[in-house]
């Protein structure tokens, strides 16, 4: 019943040159409204909290500095935000899909089809604005096993939903 | 319980039952225990307050504990009357619930494993808890309390070959009809088929409470308390395996004033010394006494317990990985304790539940070298342990990046006040420094993993050493991870996700990294073998 036989490593699929496709184009601009829906109303906030005329001096100074921080922050998180959103890429092979995030930390994840519990398909209002989804497959490793790609075209997901599922059940449950 | 003949040949044509009035008393200790955990900071407010404010008296607070008491007796009372069980063909089916009453069916291919418990207050009633563990559906384990034990039996072993209980013969069990006092001697399992793997006398179960992480059973409790089992059972990974170093040493960090650490180190550590291992032989005395392990062709069990008797099973597919714990009590004993890891979702042990933690371990405990080899061998067939060759991570990196974690923190913290006050708060930082090097130069030797076959081993470690193999094709996902300094050095953190748990393998040399991904890929997607 078991499988043993000699294998080349040198042979196998190799899953380094996966060739990564980057996520839907308008994935970049939901993520850049996302980051303005919070940002704008802080850096304009910090904009009107320099220019008002503080009376005394430690004070103002005070203010001025944290409403630069945060806006030096504001601006740096998105600047951020940007460049991981233009990061991260997919990839589809016959027997897995491949999935890779973050800026720094470069992770790349590959989950096999056959480890698919179930998939769903979300999409909140701004995802619907842009036409995106996010696809989120459950496996049996548990919540910090799931895969969740965000940023596929709302249609794409859907169908890279059903052909992972259909692939999934390849060999039944025995 | 009289009729629990009557009521077993009932029960294995499909139809609906109910369970013994004992399952009130069960219910009362859980709806007991789940108010204990979830209300005790409110209990503690409420009779703090009543202790130190006149407006609320301490009688009331006595009058709204018993009410709340009555009230969890009606529950518990309600619980049991609603409770109906049916065993069909392929399946169990469950009606439960006193307002939300729901209907839970488990087909067989479901069941994870088949815990039955004999409860100290059952015991003399020959009724038992028959806990079903299903893959997936988390809070929706099933336990039917106040089964006669002889026909829990009987299910567990129907429900883990698949066969339809209705086909049992049931002449084959003389004598266990009588609900009356049920010796816990042998299992006696009608098939007669079963083999006896391991046997454990008074002598290995005290190795046992002494080869066993002290921290476990606080750990637990702590984290039945706190709901972070998950949590808990990570901190006690790191804690129990380096010795407490670590925690030790980041506390160290934090307190800074060293007499004060030495005594509360002596303190933690006469503690540590004598009443942890007393306690923990005590555990192992009630948990693991007269343990039996046994197997009937694909499925293992093993029955065990000084008051409660605990019988649990798992089939041989349902392994996801066997670990190997050695602490260094373990290592001086010449002892090694096997866990049979399953599948960790649906069974509570993600919401950090105690009980999930305990039923996703199957335990094999206090086994000498050659023993160990020969059972992992026997759970996973073909398996060539003494093959491995272990490859290691690189040092050079694990040990700077490692001390350089702490010791920096640590240089931030004490800055400030070595350019205020005085430098010599910057003394600890080299001392800290070299103990870390050591602690990580340690660490870095046990860490090391290796392909054999089909089998995949990687092993982590202090003192002593948790070896995790598993099948190659059982992983559910790989994930590879790299810094740009690592892309430029050629080094990767590769983690191995199984359903059981995952392994992370930090500063891989990246052909190595890759090799055991494509690897592991092509066992997982070429294989025709179910993981579960």
């Amino acid at each position: 019943m078991f499988i043993n036989q000699q294998v080349d490593s040198e042979t196998l699929p190799r899953a380094e040159s996966i060739r990564m496709q980057a996520m839907a184009p308008p994935y970049v601009r939901e993520v850049m409204t996302q980051w303005a829906l919070f940002a704008v109303p802080l850096l304009v906030a910090g904009v009107i909290i320099w220019l008002l005329p503080f009376s005394p001096f430690p004070l103002k100074l005070a203010l001025r500095i944290g409403a630069s921080v945060i806006g030096l922050f504001m601006i740096g998180l998105g600047f951020l935000l940007y460049h991981q959103a233009k990061a991260r890429g997919w990839a589809l092979r016959e027997h897995d899909v491949a999935y890779r995030t973050g800026l720094i930390w470069r992770k790349t994840i590959i989950l096999p089809f056959t480890r698919v519990q179930h998939a769903e398909v979300t999409s909140g209002p701004l995802q619907r604005r842009f036409g995106l989804a996010t696809l989120k497959f459950y496996t049996a490793g548990g919540s910090s096993v799931d895969l969740k790609i965000s940023g596929l075209e709302a249609q794409q997901a859907s169908a890279l939903r059903d052909h992972i599922l259909k692939n999934s059940d390849r060999f039944g449950s025995e | 319980m009289s009729d629990s003949g009557s009521n077993r040949r009932a029960a294995l044509a499909g139809d609906w039952h109910r369970i013994s009035p004992v399952s009130l008393v069960f219910y009362l200790f859980r709806f007991v225990r789940q108010f204990v955990v979830q209300g005790l900071p409110g209990l503690v407010v409420l009779f703090a307050s009543a202790a130190s404010s006149d407006k609320v008296r301490l009688s009331w607070a006595v009058a709204a504990v018993i009410l709340v008491l009555i009230l969890l007796a009606v529950i518990a009372l309600l619980s049991y009357l609603r409770f109906r069980y049916r065993i069909c063909s392929d399946r169990v089916v469950v009606r439960r619930g006193i307002l939300h009453r729901e209907e839970l069916n488990i087909d067989f291919d479901r069941v994870q494993n088949i815990n039955i418990k004999e409860l100290f207050y059952m015991r003399p009633f020959g009724l038992s808890v028959m806990g079903i563990d299903t893959a997936g559906s988390q809070g929706k384990e099933i336990d039917i309390a106040g089964i006669p034990v002889a026909l829990a039996r009987e299910y567990r072993n129907a429900i883990l070959d698949r066969r339809n209980p209705a086909e049992l013969e049931r002449s084959e069990e003389p004598g266990m009809e009588q609900g009356g006092v049920q010796t816990a001697g042998p299992d006696s399992t009608p098939q007669g088929r079963e083999r006896l793997l391991l046997e454990l006398d008074n002598r290995d179960v005290a190795l046992y409470g002494l080869t066993t992480n002290f921290l476990l059973w606080i750990f637990i409790a702590l984290g039945a308390f706190f709901g972070a089992g998950d949590f808990a059972e990570k901190t006690l990974d790191v804690l129990g395996d380096r010795l407490g170093l670590t925690g030790a040493v980041s506390s160290m960090v934090m307190a800074g004033d060293f007499l004060e650490l030495f005594l509360w180190g002596l303190a933690i550590f006469l503690f540590l010394v004598v009443m942890l291992p007393l306690l923990s032989v005590l555990g192992a005395f009630f948990r693991y006494h007269d343990y039996r392990l046994t197997v009937d062709s694909e499925n293992y069990r093993y029955e065990s317990g000084l008051l409660t008797r605990h019988q649990s099973s798992i089939n041989r597919r349902k392994i996801q990985a066997v670990v190997w714990k050695q602490n260094a009590m373990g290592r001086l004993l010449g002892r090694i304790n096997l866990q049979l890891r399953q599948t960790s979702a649906g069974t509570g042990l993600e919401s950090g539940e105690l009980s999930g933690i305990l039923k996703t371990m199957f335990i094999v405990p206090s086994l000498l070298p050659a023993q160990a080899d020969a059972l992992s061998a026997e759970f996973l067939p073909d398996l060539q342990s003494g093959d491995v060759k272990w490859s290691r991570v690189n040092r050079r990196r694990f040990v700077r990046l490692g001390v350089a974690g702490f010791t920096l923190p640590a240089t931030l913290i004490l800055i400030t006040p070595a350019i205020l006050v005085s430098p010599l708060f910057l003394l600890p930082v080299p001392v800290l420094a070299a103990v870390l090097y050591a602690v990580f130069v340690q660490l870095w030797k046990r860490i090391a993993y290796g392909v054999v076959g089909a089998y995949g081993f990687v092993r982590t470690g202090f003192i002593g050493s948790t070896v995790t193999v598993f099948p190659l094709y059982k992983i559910q996902r790989i994930d590879f991870r790299q810094t740009p300094w690592q892309r430029k050095a050629g080094f990767a953190h590769l983690t191995i996700h199984l359903a059981s748990h995952s392994l992370t393998l930090p500063y891989v040399p990246v052909e190595d990294a890759q090799r055991l991904r494509n690897l592991a890929l092509y066992r997982v997607e070429s294989t025709t073998l179910a993981w579960f």
